[in-house]
């Protein structure tokens, strides 16, 4: 699974750990970066980051505990999956983290195979929501790239009124909207109106950025 | 007539009145009647038949009469002869026969005094009176008192008898004397000859060999058996001179060769007494005398002369012709001398110059007075008078021829002087001699060392021979010491009181009877028994000396084995009343009263002896008498059970036997010290060894008792069966060994996930770097520099999860305790590992402060670890949820030489309430728990001589804390 541009941030406060994730995860031609903490992790992290990341995380940690760390990231997790790893398990613990989005739970001593599975798994992840994130980001462009008389006109198309109407609502003539509809449809490359509204409703889903 | 008296006045004398106008008639017949009534004498006038008429004032009141009971009534019925019927019958008859014209005049004892009370004798006449007729008409009686001259007749008519039979009892006497003297001489001389023959044949040089021992004894039995024919030759002389049946057998002799002959027996004498010798006599003096007197003169006062003449002296015998008719013996010595007064009563009977017991010099004397009688038989004088120089010459003078009429013996005067008429018989100077002798080996008398215990005896007896014979006797059974006179006696007792004095009372220098009384009166000496031998038999001295001073009297001659058993009766008593006394501490010398005491105190010791008895057997606890050595003398029955052996068993084992050997030394250290120090006592807890192997666990005090200074001394050992008690410690040691091991357990399972967590962290981190190493070995090209860094990481990890294993086994092994020197914040460290996991867990920090050096404290390092995990562990719990919460462990010097461990944490604090009782056992706040974590910190804490606490905080939380006694610190080199 060589991917070069991909990186796994391995944080536990255990100096053995860390070393022996390193070179279990460097063996197999991954990029690793070690934190003796969960508060060095958040300090020297970068985002956003273009490639995609992964986070092999401790739960028992003095100060800042994984589960903590993991309700911080919140969505970021997307571009962020985390894999936990922990010598202290219990059942309660594995099901918050799983319901919190962890990706995997792996008691410590794992098999080195449920650890680079769940880190393949991760950088999946971490790769379509990159992806997911650029096309979502081009296709905010196309619609950002819409004047603002265009954007009123999407707005009231996406309303489901019709040209006539549209029209009337914003004080110009039919023609002139069928102007700007036009326009919005090349800019968006919406093949057609069900398409865009499509996106409008994949935009909308987004969220804020 | 005018009477020659004054009659002017009237007067009265009695009745009587005299008056100027009597008439001469009248004035006599007045003064007839004072005469009757102031006589002394009885006197009355009766009839002819005996009535009485008149009587006189004195008779009267003898009898206590008055005229008128008497007056006209018969005389003989009167008061003064009511003495007896007798009496008045002789009165009747008297009166009768005065009646009759005769005189009568008897002595009568009548009621005469007293007012006819007592009786008087008196001298009673009845005179008849006659009338110019002759015929007797009155009756004079009178009464003369002659009482006293009664008396005073009695009495010498009394004195009279008894003088007569006096009298005649000496004549009787003297008579039976002189018979006897005389007629027992063959009775008295057989015995001795037949005593002296034998002896002589004995000794005779031509006898059967003797040894030294028996030749001393023979002969000083014959010199005593000479001395005592001597004694008898001279009484049995005396009687004959006094039955004057003393012959005298005149012989032709030559005097001057007599006296050489005779002198020169003596010779021999001279240096045993240490005198000077000289005899002077003319070539020949021939005379004619009787030879044995003259001999027996010259004996007798060459005799007195060796005896009185001390050791330097010196005596001088002579004798020369005077005149041409009388020849002069002399004998002088430098003795010391006859006092003027006694010049001539030395020559009486039986007169000594010494009166009383002290006899500087035996002897009978009789030897001046046979001489002297001698020498008057044969016409001769005998003196004694002062020597020049001192002492005495005594001279004889005699006629160098007898009167014509004396009968003569033909005599040889070469062969010396006939043969005896008698049996033979020694000559006398045998005995002279042999009285005189002093044999060098008596000279003193042997002292030998007596053995210790022996009584010791002190004999006095100034004569060698009887010394010897006593000493002897009392040798084999007693100590004896002997001394020739009673000064050397007293002096001899003062300086060693003996335990009994045998004396003679006939003494040198100071006599018996004085001597006795000189030791009565020291203290120390007087209570010595005394027995005094005395051939004296005077009754009145011996009842004297036993009432008094004196224990027992034997007379001479006694046996030996009389004298023995007398001795040793009162040695014994002597002896018997010392012990007791010593003893009973009593001052009392009655032997009875001692017995009774010592009866007394005999019941008193038994009835507590038996009280001491009845503790010793019935004690629980055991009690053994051990010697010195180890010997185990004694024991109760309770120590013979504890060490399970019987009586005899007991009696041979020694205190180490019963001690098992790995205690041995130990125990005789104990021993010793107890023998040497000034310590007297030691207890300790030790172990016995029962018989059957098993070991008995006791408290022993042991101490040393000695009966008296000096005293060997005796071990006491008391002892208490603790074997149970012990067992039960131990069980009670290993129970909280076992607790604590326990708790530790348990606190460890408190920890079990945290520190499964810790461990398996190397081990998740081993296999990660092995599987990693696999990997950079499939590499292409595998990779050897980071195979070879995984695998130096794998052996890392190994050992860090293997010291975690190995601490924790440690904490939870059950194991014996300690101690060790260690810096306390190494334990705090320990725990900080162990419950590190635990801390991080809970979202709780634990900061451990230390800020200065610690000084070390001895204590096991687990131990401590328990108490510090205890303590975080409690704090931890108590915090619960709910937000970072801070632990602050810190440890620092305090005063006094201790480290105090503090930790403080910020929970909910203790409530006051249960704060006595949260370090007791089984006291706990927690949902589960034994409650065992505070109480067996608190145990450990004070074993190692600390003390642990808690106080809340001026914020939330308590700080619970410890503090324990550092080491001392190293002295610096």
């Amino acid at each position: 699974m060589s991917a070069p541009d991909a990186l796994v941030h391995v944080v536990d406060d255990d100096l053995s750990m860390r070393e022996a994730v390193s070179s279990l995860l460097r063996s197999v031609g991954l990029r690793i970066e070690t934190y003796v903490s969960a508060a060095e992790f958040l300090e020297r992290w970068v985002q956003p980051s273009r490639h995609p990341e992964c986070l092999v995380l401790d739960v028992r940690m003095p100060g800042l505990g994984g589960l903590e760390l993991q309700r911080q990231l919140g969505q970021a997790q997307q571009r962020l999956p985390i894999v936990f790893i922990t010598a202290h398990g219990d059942i309660p613990m594995t099901v918050r983290a799983m319901k919190a989005g962890a990706v995997e739970f792996l008691p410590k001593p794992f098999r080195e195979q449920d650890l680079l599975e769940a880190i393949e798994a991760s950088l999946a992840r971490s790769r379509d929501a990159l992806r997911d994130h650029e096309g979502m980001r081009a296709l905010q462009a196309r619609f950002d790239s819409l004047t603002p008389r265009e954007q009123d006109v999407l707005q009231l198309l996406a309303q489901g009124l019709r040209n006539k109407q549209t029209a009337y609502r914003l004080g110009i003539t039919e023609v002139t909207v069928k102007v700007h509809r036009h326009n919005i449809m090349e800019k968006t490359q919406a093949s057609s109106v069900a398409a865009l509204m499509g996106m409008l409703e994949r935009l909308r889903h987004a969220g804020p950025r | 007539m005018q009477t020659p008296f004054d009659l002017s006045d009237p007067y009265r004398v009695g009745s009587v009145a005299l008056s100027p106008a009597d008439s001469n008639q009248s004035q006599r017949e007045k003064l007839a009647r004072i005469v009757l009534d102031s006589m002394y004498q009885f006197v009355g006038l009766l009839d002819a038949d005996g009535r009485t008429l008149e009587i006189n004032r004195a008779a009267l009141d003898g009898a206590g009469l008055r005229m008128a009971d008497i007056h006209g009534k018969p005389f003989w019925e009167a008061r003064w002869f009511q003495v007896s019927r007798d009496t008045v019958e002789l009165l009747r008859n008297f009166v009768h026969r005065a009646r009759d014209g005769e005189f009568v005049r008897y002595d009568v004892e009548i009621y005469g005094q007293a007012a006819g009370e007592k009786t008087i004798m008196v001298d009673f006449s009845l005179l008849p009176v006659r009338d110019a007729r002759g015929k007797v008409v009155f009756l004079l009686a009178e009464g003369r008192n002659i009482t006293a001259k009664k008396h005073a007749e009695a009495e010498i008519a009394r004195k009279n008898a008894e003088l007569e039979s006096l009298l005649e009892r000496i004549r009787q006497l003297d008579q039976v004397k002189s018979d006897l003297f005389a007629n027992v001489s063959h009775e008295l001389r057989t015995p001795l000859t037949l005593i002296l023959g034998p002896l002589e044949e004995l000794l005779a040089p031509d006898a059967a060999p003797l040894t030294g021992a028996q030749r001393e004894q023979l002969e000083l039995m014959q010199r005593s058996a000479f001395t005592l024919l001597k004694h008898v030759n001279d009484l049995l002389d005396l009687a004959k001179l006094d039955a004057r049946r003393m012959d005298l057998h005149y012989a032709r002799i030559d005097l001057a060769a007599l006296v050489r002959d005779q002198a020169e027996r003596f010779h021999a004498l001279a240096p045993q007494h240490g005198l000077r010798y000289v005899i002077s006599a003319p070539e020949a003096l021939p005379a004619v005398l009787d030879p044995e007197k003259t001999e027996r003169i010259l004996q007798n006062l060459l005799s007195n002369a060796f005896k009185f003449t001390p050791p330097g002296g010196r005596v001088r015998c002579a004798v020369q012709r005077i005149g041409r008719e009388r020849c002069l013996f002399e004998v002088q010595d430098s003795g010391p001398g006859v006092p003027r007064d006694m010049r001539q009563a030395i020559f009486d009977r039986f007169r000594q110059a010494q009166a009383g017991t002290t006899r500087d010099f035996g002897g009978t004397g009789l030897g001046l007075a046979i001489a002297k009688e001698f020498t008057e038989l044969m016409h001769g004088t005998i003196t004694v008078t002062p020597a020049t120089g001192g002492g005495s010459i005594f001279q004889v003078e005699l006629p160098l021829a007898p009167p014509h009429d004396a009968p003569m013996v033909p005599i040889d005067p070469i062969d010396g002087p006939a043969p005896r008429r008698h049996a033979p018989s020694p000559p006398p100077i045998a005995g002279t001699l042999a009285e005189l002798a002093r044999p060098e080996r008596n000279a003193a008398p042997v002292e030998a060392a007596a053995p210790a215990g022996m009584a010791r005896i002190l004999v006095v007896e100034d004569d060698a021979g009887t010394r010897r014979f006593i000493c002897d006797s009392l040798r084999a059974e007693f100590a004896v010491e002997a001394a020739a006179d009673g000064q050397a006696a007293l002096e001899a007792a003062i300086a060693s009181p003996p335990d009994l004095l045998v004396t003679d009372l006939m003494l040198p220098r100071l006599g018996g009877d004085r001597l006795v009384q000189a030791l009565r009166a020291h203290a120390e000496l007087k209570e010595i028994p005394v027995l005094v031998l005395s051939a004296k038999d005077d009754a009145a001295l011996r009842a004297r000396l036993l009432a008094g001073a004196v224990q027992d009297y034997v007379t001479k001659p006694f046996s030996a084995h009389e004298l023995r058993a007398r001795v040793r009766n009162l040695a014994t008593m002597k002896r018997a009343r010392d012990e007791l006394r010593q003893e009973l501490l009593s001052q009392s010398s009655d032997l009875t009263q001692l017995a009774r005491q010592l009866i007394d105190s005999r019941r008193a010791l038994r009835a507590s002896e038996r009280r001491w008895r009845s503790i010793y057997q019935h004690s629980p606890v055991g009690i053994a008498l051990v010697g010195v050595g180890g010997a185990i003398q004694a024991a109760n029955p309770a120590f013979k059970t504890m060490v399970g052996y019987s009586d005899e068993e007991i009696e041979a084992r020694t205190l180490p036997r019963i001690t098992p050997i790995e205690d041995r030394a130990a125990a005789q250290r104990r021993i010793d010290g107890l023998l040497t120090s000034t310590a007297r006592e030691n207890h300790m807890q030790c172990r016995f060894q029962h018989k059957e192997g098993a070991l008995v666990w006791v408290n022993t005090s042991v101490s040393l008792v000695r009966s008296a200074p000096g005293d060997e001394g005796l071990l006491v050992v008391v002892a208490e069966d603790i074997t149970e008690q012990k067992r039960a410690e131990q069980a009670l040691v290993r129970t909280r060994a076992e607790l604590a091991q326990v708790s530790r357990v348990s606190s460890l399972g408190e920890l079990a996930a945290s520190i499964a967590h810790e461990v398996n962290q190397p081990l998740a981190a081993i296999v990660a770097n092995g599987q990693a190493g696999m990997r950079w070995l499939d590499a292409h090209p595998p990779n050897q520099e980071e195979t070879r860094t995984a695998m130096g990481r794998i052996i890392r990890d190994a050992n860090r999860a293997g010291e975690i294993v190995s601490r924790i086994r440690g904490f939870v092994q059950r194991r014996e305790t300690r101690h060790a020197p260690m810096d306390i914040n190494d334990a705090i460290r320990d725990v900080l590992e162990l419950v590190g996991g635990e801390a991080q867990a809970r979202r709780v920090e634990i900061v451990h402060s230390a800020p200065r050096p610690l000084p070390p404290v001895n204590a096991d390092r687990i131990q401590l670890q328990q108490v510090l995990l205890n303590l975080v562990m409690n704090s931890l719990e108590a915090m619960g949820q709910g937000g970072p919460h801070t632990i602050v462990l810190s440890a620092a010097p305090c005063a006094d030489n201790c480290v105090q461990v503090s930790v403080r944490d910020s929970g909910p604090g203790v409530d006051p309430t249960v704060d006595a009782t949260l370090f007791e056992a089984f006291q706990t706040t927690k949902a589960d728990g034994m409650g065992m974590g505070l109480a067996i910190s608190r145990s450990i804490v004070e074993s190692l001589g600390g003390r642990l606490w808690f106080t809340p905080n001026d914020g939330p939380g308590v700080t619970f804390s410890f503090a324990l006694p550092a080491e001392a610190p190293e002295a610096p080199r």
